[in-house]
């Protein structure tokens, strides 16, 4: 178990240095000349040499790239170019932590539904409720987020008047109000997962019900209600551990939709805003922010399942 | 798994039937039947589009923001453009760039997936690996880097959502070359002394082709979802042109006024997308989902 853990722990460690240079280079590929963009189109030809300079753009490539992981292990993520003087490392906490609100947010709507329904419509396939739930499922993963999310602004906002259309969180406020501020945008983030997630949990109960364990139970002589709560969900439950935390990444990179739909101010919306405005150290912080939280979640689903599935344990203990 | 007898490829004739069967199964499958009307209706009209249409899609005219009426069935923009004109030519531009994307990734992953199960040892391992890393990011975050690299376009649209299908048609593609890999035909023509190359392309691909058609239908469904998506947050294919996720976009500042700018095009992308999912759904009943 721990030679396992620490296997996969350095593994976790190697993407996320991989993907570190990935965007490294990705954001050398991006046409534009930063000195340029800083100093605009009017700059002499002595002025932009002299920040090139300054900023250490004529350095090779490979010194420049430790420069700005040795920034980042000092938690200095340098200042942004298109909005001038403002730290990263500040900027980016804030959108972070605005980005893991409504992630979190979306977890709290979409976990329990989405268990609750795969579960009834697991436990009897082809019952009304059963074709109700894969019709609907199937309706949600097929709206893109800013569709739900503008028919819930046309809904709530516009007809309604209930609850704001844009989304500029601002925690310094009451509670109450942010949270009114959040419902649209966690409702929109939420669709196309919960009917995914559904749709799995459905699907992964049938194949357990007609399992041959389920069988020898049943054949046994445990009741039924044993048998499900006991052999059943457990197994068919587990899985779905996995495909939450791969969508718990989703959420922090894929709610870019979402963020522009409701104006939120999460890290996804930066990264756009630093592409577009070619905005590189935001980009290259807020990108590597959402690597990072994405292999933290994977490498956390994976202990938490070896931990939880004693088969695996043994498995991957003798190998 | 293949139909027919196990230890005979099945001929051609006998494919031309089972293609037939499989369609005439499918109208017993109400759900995928409903999404297989929906999507030939759209082929429909975005074939005759140009004579269903009363105006030009980039027309301008001065009754802007005029609500739905006879003679705009959508209503207009603020650029006096008809709604409706623009929904109807939406669905060429969504489909050139759905159906492309999608034979991309379908080529790329088809080749990777069927040539790593196929080979196995390091080739397997190699691949395999690279198609774990691609696919360990969100669809949408690699779209938008790429894009933000390459610049905005039709062509790297394409691109870009041929490269995200790759790695998840890549992964079917393998699993089910290894269903019927170690199949008699195949061991068959191995002694026949036949090349590698035709054993892929002549044995053991068409017997994966059902497999690969349900997978083509999903990833057809969600190049709509993707497209639309990146359209919308301005990546995409770039104004004028019509496209459902850009009008969508455009339509944001005038909910309040206007709200049919973005009910038509999102009843499109909605339909279009539902009607692929639908059909890719029947299609995985047909082919042998329901013993799963």
């Amino acid at each position: 178990m721990l030679a396992y853990s620490g296997k996969r722990l350095l593994q976790a460690l190697v993407s996320v240095a991989v993907a570190s240079v990935i965007i490294f280079l990705i954001a050398e590929a991006l046409p534009g000349d930063v000195a340029q963009m800083i100093l605009g189109q009017y700059a002499t030809e002595e002025s932009l040499a002299a920040l090139r300079e300054n900023l250490g753009l004529n350095q090779p490539l490979h010194v420049r790239y430790f420069d700005w992981l040795s920034g980042v292990f000092r938690g200095d993520l340098g200042t942004s170019l298109s909005k001038t003087g403002v730290k990263v490392g500040p900027l980016l906490l804030r959108r972070a932590r605005n980005s893991l609100i409504l992630a979190a947010g979306a977890m709290i709507v979409i976990v329990p539904v989405s268990f609750l329904l795969g579960i009834i419509a697991g436990l009897r396939p082809g019952s009304w409720f059963d074709r109700l739930i894969s019709i609907t499922t199937l309706g949600l993963i097929s709206f893109p987020s800013f569709i739900t999310g503008l028919v819930l602004i046309l809904i709530f906002s516009v007809q309604l008047g209930w609850l704001p259309a844009s989304s500029s969180l601002d925690l310094s406020q009451s509670f109450l109000s942010q949270l009114q501020k959040l419902i649209l945008p966690v409702l929109a983030l939420s669709g196309v997962m919960l009917g995914y997630i559904t749709r799995h949990i459905r699907a992964s109960m049938v194949k357990v019900l007609r399992s041959d364990y389920t069988r020898a139970a049943t054949l046994k002589g445990v009741g039924r209600r044993a048998v499900i709560t006991k052999h059943v969900l457990r197994n068919a439950l587990l899985p779905a551990v996995t495909v939450i935390a791969i969508n718990l990444g989703w959420l922090l990179g894929g709610a870019v939709v979402v963020e522009a739909t409701f104006g939120f101010p999460g890290v996804a919306r930066l990264i756009l805003n630093a592409i577009q405005h070619r905005d590189i150290p935001v980009m290259e912080a807020g990108l590597l922010f959402v690597v990072t939280a994405y292999v933290t979640v994977n490498f956390g689903t994976d202990i938490l399942y070896t931990l939880l599935d004693p088969r695996i344990r043994y498995s991957r203990g003798e190998s | 798994m293949a139909k027919g007898s196990p230890d005979l490829a099945p001929s051609p004739l006998d494919r031309i039937k089972n293609g037939f069967s499989y369609l005439s199964r499918l109208r017993r499958k109400p759900l995928g039947f409903a999404g297989l009307i929906i999507i030939l209706l759209w082929v429909l009209i975005s074939i005759f589009a140009p004579f269903i249409t009363p105006y030009g899609p980039t027309e301008f005219s001065t009754d802007k923001f005029a609500g739905p009426s006879l003679t705009h069935p959508f209503g207009t923009d603020r650029w006096g453009r008809d709604v409706f004109t623009r929904v109807v030519v939406g669905s060429r531009t969504a489909f050139t760039l759905a159906l492309s994307a999608t034979l991309l990734g379908l080529a790329g992953g088809t080749a990777l997936g069927l040539s790593a199960a196929y080979f196995g040892g390091w080739i397997e391992e190699v691949l395999g690996r690279m198609m774990d890393i691609l696919m360990s990011f969100p669809a949408l975050l690699i779209a938008m880097f790429v894009l933000g690299v390459l610049g905005p376009g039709t062509l790297n649209v394409i691109l870009v959502i041929g490269l995200a299908h790759t790695p998840r048609i890549g992964r079917v593609a393998r699993s089910a070359t290894l269903q019927v890999k170690n199949q008699e035909y195949v061991e068959a023509a191995r002694v026949r002394g036949e090349s590698d190359f035709y054993i892929m392309g002549a044995e053991i691909l068409p017997n994966i082709l059902d497999t690969l058609g349900v997978e083509a239908a999903i990833r057809f469904a969600y190049s709509i979802f993707l497209s639309a998506s990146l359209g919308f947050l301005g990546l995409g294919v770039q104004p004028p042109t019509a496209d459902w996720g850009l009008m969508i976009s455009e339509s944001r500042s005038y909910l309040q006024v206007a709200p049919w700018l973005a009910i038509f095009p999102a009843l499109a992308i909605a339909s279009m997308v539902l009607g692929a999912n639908f059909l890719a759904e029947g299609l995985e009943e047909v082919s042998g989902g329901e013993q799963r």
